[in-house]
């Protein structure tokens, strides 16, 4: 892998031995443990792989606090997933950041992982995701949900994200009034 | 409004205290970014009324810029076109309150190719190939008796009349009338340029070798451009 290359050769001896396992143990906020590909998520998450080449991945699991087991089994399900399939030169070459990338349609593998979801798990995902640094994952999560925004009210859509509206009700008729145009379908 | 205005929106955003107030719980707002950005433009003028923040996301002059940019790449896989209709109006002998052509501008999107549901053109996902949607329209009553050659940029597009020059993004529907420019002998050869977030106007004139421009929400002034040497 990329990220094992330029490194003193100090730290060579003790990569040698973690590079033997070819999986890495992630635990998760709750303390639950999973296994995941090294190679996928030193490919898939750029934190993930920061920390492969750092030597801060721990053995008994390496702590992930602010991620919950149900957003870790997904993410490393993904990872797995991921290892199995052939990656196209399209999802190399769309993990890139933001703001440069165009952002390419989902596979449908990708697609099915993601519709399978509940809405809860969706949105612990893409937290985790975004988290982790794994662009491509983020790049199909995000997908799923603006597809599932378009076409709803700002009522629908507080609700789904559990946003107080701080608009008063004037400013509200204002700005309903203004671009009533858009309050019809899409 | 939209990005016609966003220049003098940040203005006043920087000047007053208090920021947008943070979500209530989550998501966090770039991952917020990450799905705005993925929304055709009807939605994201929809979604200012969702709450203050999310405005403000949607207003922003980088996001509205990766918003761009993101959708025009996906339109090169799908083009569309802009239709922009000319049309006459109809006058009887010795009516001279009306102007001969039409004061009411209309723009229809046409995607030749269908456009699926992720039309990021600004919402019209169930297009035909052979019919064409409409985005905006405005009526200019009797302002203008002509008009030249329109540019565009970004969407943006620019329609110089005789009398006055338009600027309108067909997409979030909005409309501006660019100030009067004192500068003299107009010509109209007009075009909007743009660096990240900030669109201008050039003027050329007729015989002069310097341009006017001015800048699209900006002081509302048109500047001359400095004159090249010019050989005696």
């Amino acid at each position: 892998m990329e990220v094992d290359k330029g490194k003193g050769e100090a730290e060579e001896t003790r990569k040698v031995a973690e590079a033997d396992r070819d999986t890495v143990t992630l635990k998760s906020s709750d303390g639950k443990l999973f296994e995941v590909s090294k190679e996928a998520a030193a490919r898939l998450s750029t934190v993930l792989a920061g920390m492969i080449a750092g030597g801060s991945i721990d053995d008994n699991g390496t702590d992930l606090k602010q991620i919950g087991s149900e957003a870790l089994e997904n993410v490393v399900d993904y990872c797995n997933k991921h290892a199995n399939s052939i990656p196209s030169a399209a999802l190399i070459s769309s993990s890139i950041s933001f703001n440069t990338a165009p952002f390419k349609e989902p596979e449908e593998w990708e697609r099915k992982f993601v519709d399978r979801l509940s809405h809860d798990a969706l949105f612990d995902l893409v937290e985790a995701a975004n988290f982790l640094g794994m662009e491509r994952l983020l790049d199909v999560t995000c997908h799923k949900i603006s597809e599932m925004m378009k076409g709803k009210s700002p009522d629908q859509i507080r609700e789904v994200f559990n946003i107080k509206n701080d608009y008063t009700k004037e400013e509200l008729e204002e700005i309903r009034q203004e671009l009533a145009w858009a309050f019809y379908d899409d | 409004m939209g990005t016609i205005n966003n220049k003098t929106r940040k203005r006043k955003a920087a000047s007053t205290p208090q920021a947008p107030p943070p979500l209530p719980k989550l998501p966090d707002e770039m991952v917020v970014q990450e799905i705005l950005v993925r929304l055709p433009v009807k939605s994201l003028v929809r979604f200012r009324s969702v709450c203050k923040s999310w405005r403000a996301i949607v207003s922003d002059p980088v996001f509205i810029d990766t918003h761009l940019r993101s959708s025009t790449s996906r339109s090169e896989q799908d083009p569309a076109f802009l239709i922009t209709p000319i049309t006459l109006n109809r006058i009887q002998p010795g009516d001279t309150t009306h102007p001969p052509i039409s004061n009411h501008i209309r723009f229809y999107q046409w995607q030749p190719q269908g456009g699926g549901d992720d039309s990021n053109g600004g919402g019209g996902g169930n297009n035909k190939n052979n019919v064409a949607t409409f985005k905006h329209a405005k009526d200019f009553a009797g302002e203008f008796n002509k008009f030249y050659s329109f540019s565009h940029c970004d969407g943006l597009v620019l329609v110089p009349t005789e009398t006055k020059l338009y600027l309108f993004n067909p997409a979030t529907r909005d409309a501006i009338t660019l100030p009067d420019s004192e500068l003299n002998d107009l010509q109209h050869r007009s075009g909007a340029c743009h660096r990240p977030g900030e669109y201008k106007v050039v003027q050329a004139f007729f015989r002069a070798i310097y341009a006017g421009v001015i800048t699209v929400g900006g002081d509302g002034v048109w500047r001359e451009t400095t004159r090249p040497p010019y050989p005696k």
